[in-house]
């Protein structure tokens, strides 16, 4: 009776999470918010793919009861059913917190493990998944641009110096796409009179490879860009974007075995650092903003961006884990610091969705799904736009290119989407 | 894929008709989703095996009661069983024993209209326990949540095995049957009936059955059908009145609660024997005070630390392991919830009345958090159910205070000699959980002895092939049949082999009872088999030993008349 299972750990091995697989129970708490934030029928539900599609094959609680099948053999891996329930999961995490309020099992990494699995066979990633992959694995960032014109949104008045204890890593997006969130934080950094570096050569976090399951090739990308960071002697890296944040603080350690707090430097969100400028009077956002607004919690800035903290053990009697295991609850994510920036600017009125903080529904363009399902992934920043629109707001605020995209794709109402850095530059008079 | 291209386990025929039902958005009969749906919740974790989980033919989605009512005609013609489906997490849910059935997922159907002014709920079965306590708590209304947490649905709790319980049933009327006061009924065969309130059409007021006898109970568990005789499709909820100020949300997954308002309070009181706390308890329900009274044992206090950035499992284990016998057996701690539902006078009325009651019984009240983690709302059980993986060996029972607790004092008794205790976690001395219902006139108490789920998991290097049955045996047989016999009290076992609730020696054996109004109304067997008969066909499947020594326990208990019972 004192003997103990074979060995087991966190990571992206789909073996190790049979025990997830089949000790679900089934009670759906993956597909709901936390009951006590309950507020009626419409709003009550947290999971998108399951919400659209309307079976449980594609919640968690499918998920796990479908892994255990695929691994006693009952369901080949080569299902194209199998295939299009991993890759329409928009990877946001909202399961995990939510299973975690409960059990400690881990539906977020069996999933990541499942689509791993499938790339590892060769059943994945989907063919729509192709072209950004390549980009990246080409030209160093998700769109196939010239990388020499990454820095083209730099505004002219803002000048990083070549060593900071500060380095900003702006992402693909803020670089090509959304270049406005880019130059604000710039101007964020300049108002609170910090100075920052920028990569030479900035390349893409890899954070498409490895939510589309492409892990090998994500790995070479995060030993190369990490050795790039760490040669820069940042104390400190700043991202505007939620994906990229969560990359680097979670996904680096995750594949490349080690803790967050191995990284060799900090990494923050940009709201985390004006939050403790203002809160250190070395950034006023005194301007006044008029405009009613709420916040939607990006996943990867939320309830996804708990540090990372490498585990292996054993699991033995009763399911006891030796040593034991800290579980990643979605409870030290960054929610606070970007409401407190939009209460501390004049004029802005902050209200909240039904769905906030962990529970937060999805923007959508997460995981790939954006490419591979689109109509779904509208539908998904559509619901949230709904949302948003019964509190009264005029403008939904988030802290992620990737939302801003996707529900600037989705916006047809007239309701506003902004990132939160550009609503703090306004504040700031840029 | 959604829509119909399989048709191995469902005829074409069959399933062509019922897609002309609902529509190929709204069905399908691919395996793999038919495998996600199937073999989920505690059916595994109770029964030892996944096994008696069959993969289902085919799900379906209605929308409104006409396509339910069509779907179970088309059933009946082509002879294929249907089994209704919402939450997943309990047996009766699960496409057990019978091959190729129907799913019929209710889960949006989730209309939900609420009578503010007559205090009544309709809803449909997608609708949740914890849906409708959000939706009527801003309208100063209030409702029991059951004990096995708010994701269940509101109809299936009603008519299921669970009976509609939890901790407020101490205010609002204890038995389902007295709640629900309308339904609107599939039967077997497809036929849409309305009955209770819902006869009028209009579903205005509270009617409940009107003249001759009550029927409404046919569709409750454990005295019913367990809701396995066609489908509800609407059912309305008697609702009570709460008071008016919001229960606020607060913090962060997973150690989110309520902030209690002004007009409701916890209490925590420790008490320096069982019996002061059995008299304080005494006298709170002669004074009818409190919103609920509930026994706290010492694994719940270890269970409540298990919250934030510790894991759960280890936390709780370390924990247990420091308590022995002498710890365990000087807690005794009872918490009551007082609300004011009148006025702030009226808490603080029962408030005096409480402090009055705890200083004669020698009582003392401690700090205790006004927030409210799991009454309300309850997202907060299956912790409490699972800490080994599994669901344990649970006795609950019901019946008056005296009764329940010589009923736990065998249990106990018995567990201490049970041949196979090293296979649970230890006890320590364990008291049992109680809460009061029907202020004081009932009891609700449950002893948990979790069993260890590496023991019945058949791909665990720890695996025993005899567990599973030793397990079953443990749970339905020698420690939970017996102990009924010659008690009286209505034992959660039970349910698999007598009427719960029905107080007439003539309905005594549930088999034969359930099997004549089987026989009217589903002929062909088509309807999901009440949970005794399903209880009957897993016995059926363990080795002969354990079948051999199941049966003899269930014709003792059949044997005898129950102590409630006037010719005994």
């Amino acid at each position: 009776m004192e003997k103990e299972k074979e060995h087991t750990s966190l990571g992206l091995n789909l073996e190790d999470y049979l025990y997830e697989a089949q000790n679900c129970t089934g009670q759906r708490a993956c597909l709901f918010i936390d009951l006590n934030y309950l507020q009626g029928t419409d709003f009550s539900f947290r999971c998108p793919v399951w919400q659209k599609e309307q079976l449980s094959a594609y919640g968690a609680m499918g998920k796990c009861k479908l892994t255990s099948d695929l691994l006693t053999g009952k369901i080949d891996f080569s299902n194209p059913t199998i295939r299009e329930i991993a890759f329409k999961d928009l990877m946001c995490g909202s399961c995990d917190a939510a299973c975690k309020r409960n059990l400690d099992l881990e539906p977020l990494l069996l999933i990541e493990s499942l689509r791993a699995k499938l790339v590892e066979l060769g059943y994945g990633p989907l063919p729509e998944h192709k072209p950004i992959s390549d980009n990246i694995e080409k030209s160093n960032n998700r769109y196939g641009q010239d990388q020499n014109k990454r820095m083209d949104w730099l505004p002219s008045s803002v000048k990083p110096v070549p060593k900071a204890d500060i380095l900003y890593f702006a992402g693909c997006r803020a670089c090509f796409k959304n270049t406005e969130i880019a130059a604000a934080t710039a101007n964020i950094f300049t108002a609170a009179k910090a100075e920052f570096m920028v990569l030479p050569d900035e390349p893409c976090c890899g954070h498409y490879l490895s939510t589309t399951g492409q892990i090998e090739k994500a790995r070479k990308i995060f030993e190369k860009n990490l050795q790039l960071i760490r040669e820069t002697g940042a104390k400190t890296v700043v991202f505007s974007c939620a994906d990229c944040f969560k990359t680097i603080k979670v996904d680096y350690p995750k594949l490349l075995g080690f803790s967050t707090f191995d990284l060799g430097f900090e990494v923050k969100h940009i709201t985390e650092m004006a939050d403790e400028w203002v809160q250190a009077g070395r950034l006023q956002l005194d301007k006044r903003v008029d405009m009613k607004v709420t916040y939607t919690d990006a996943c990867n800035l939320g309830r996804m961006s708990d540090p990372w903290i490498p585990w292996e053990g054993t699991r033995g009697h009763f399911g006891r884990l030796n040593p034991p295991r800290t579980v990643r609850r979605g409870l030290h994510g960054v929610y606070e610091p970007p409401r407190d920036l939009l209460k501390a600017i004049p004029g802005i009125e902050l209200v909240e969705m039904v769905r906030h903080h962990e529970n937060a529904w999805c923007c959508g363009n997460h995981g790939g799904v954006k490419e591979a399902y689109p109509e779904f992934s509208v539908w998904t920043a559509s619901e949230r736009l709904r949302e948003a629109a019964t509190t009264g707001a005029e403008a939904i605020i988030t802290a992620c290119s990737g939302c801003k995209e996707n529900f600037t794709d989705a916006s047809q109402d007239g309701m506003k989407v902004y990132d939160i850095t550009e609503i703090m530059a306004m504040a700031i008079g840029k | 894929m959604k829509g119909i291209e399989n048709f191995d386990n469902i005829p074409e025929e069959a399933a062509r008709a019922l897609e002309a039902v609902v529509g190929s958005e709204r069905i399908t009969t691919d395996p793999v989703f038919c495998a996600a749906d199937t073999g989920l919740g505690l059916s595994r974790e109770i029964f030892g095996w996944g096994g008696i989980s069959q993969n289902a033919a085919c799900i379906i989605q209605p929308t409104t009661t006409e396509q339910v009512a069509r779907i179970i005609k088309t059933c009946n013609r082509y002879n294929v069983p249907f089994m209704p489906v919402v939450c997943r997490i309990c047996a009766p849910t699960n496409a057990q024993l019978r091959t190729d059935i129907v799913i019929i997922d209710l889960v949006w159907m989730n209309q939900c209209i609420v009578d503010e002014k007559n205090m009544y709920a309709i809803v449909e079965p997608g609708v949740t326990q914890a849906v409708l306590q959000s939706e009527i708590l801003d309208k100063d209304l209030y409702q029991f949540i059951c004990g096995g947490g708010g994701y269940p649905s509101v109809i299936a709790d009603h008519v299921g095995y669970s009976s509609a319980t939890g901790i407020l049933n101490y205010r609002t009327d204890t038995w389902a049957t007295r709640r629900m006061s309308g339904m609107e009924w599939v039967s077997p065969e497809g036929e849409i009936y309305r009955i209770g309130s819902m006869v009028k059409g209009d579903d205005s007021g509270y009617w409940h059955d009107g003249l001759g006898p009550g029927i409404v109970g046919f569709w409750k568990g454990n005295n019913g059908w367990a809701g396995s005789m066609g489908i509800l499709t609407k059912m309305a909820i008697k609702l009570y009145p709460f008071q008016p100020e919001k229960l606020v949300p607060d913090g962060i997954s997973c150690d989110t609660a309520v902030k209690l308002p002004p007009r409701v309070r916890w209490y925590n009181v420790t008490f320096p024997t069982e019996e002061s706390l059995e008299k304080a308890t005494h006298e709170i329900h002669k004074a009818q005070i409190c919103a609920a009274v509930n026994r706290v044992p010492v694994y719940w206090r270890e269970i409540a630390k298990c919250r934030g950035d510790r894991d759960f499992r280890n936390i709780f284990w370390e924990a247990w392991e420091q308590e022995t016998p002498e710890t365990v057996g000087q807690s005794h701690i009872l918490r009551v919830l007082i609300v004011g539902y009148a006025s702030l006078k009226h808490l603080e009325y029962e408030e005096r009345v409480l402090m009055d009651i705890i200083s004669e019984a020698g009582g003392t009240p401690r700090r205790t958090k006004q927030t409210d983690e799991g009454t309300f709302y309850n997202p907060n059980t299956i912790d409490q159910w699972m800490p080994t993986g599994v669901f344990g060996l649970t006795t609950g029972s019901w019946e008056s205070e005296r009764c329940v607790r010589e009923h736990d004092d065998i249990f106990i008794e018995r567990l201490d000699k049970y041949e196979f205790k090293h296979e649970y976690l230890p006890q320590h001395g364990e008291q049992p959980w109680h809460c009061s219902w029907a202020m004081g006139r009932a009891r609700y108490t449950e002893t948990h002895a979790w069993n260890d789920g590496a023991l019945l998991d058949p791909l665990d290097p720890l695996f025993d092939d005899g567990a599973g049955g030793r397990h079953l045996l443990a749970a339905f047989g020698s420690l939970g049949l017996d102990i009924i016999i010659g008690n009286g009290a209505q034992d959660l076992a039970g349910v698999f082999i007598r009427p719960i609730s029905l107080e007439s020696p003539a309905y005594f054996d549930f088999t034969q009872w359930v099997d004549r109004f089987r026989g009217e109304f589903d002929p062909k067997g088509i309807a999901a088999p009440p949970f005794p008969y399903m209880m009957e066909a897993v016995i059926s499947g363990l080795p002969p030993e354990f079948q051999d020594e199941f049966k003899a326990s269930a014709a003792k208990a059949r044997s005898k008349p129950w102590l409630g019972n006037p010719e005994d």
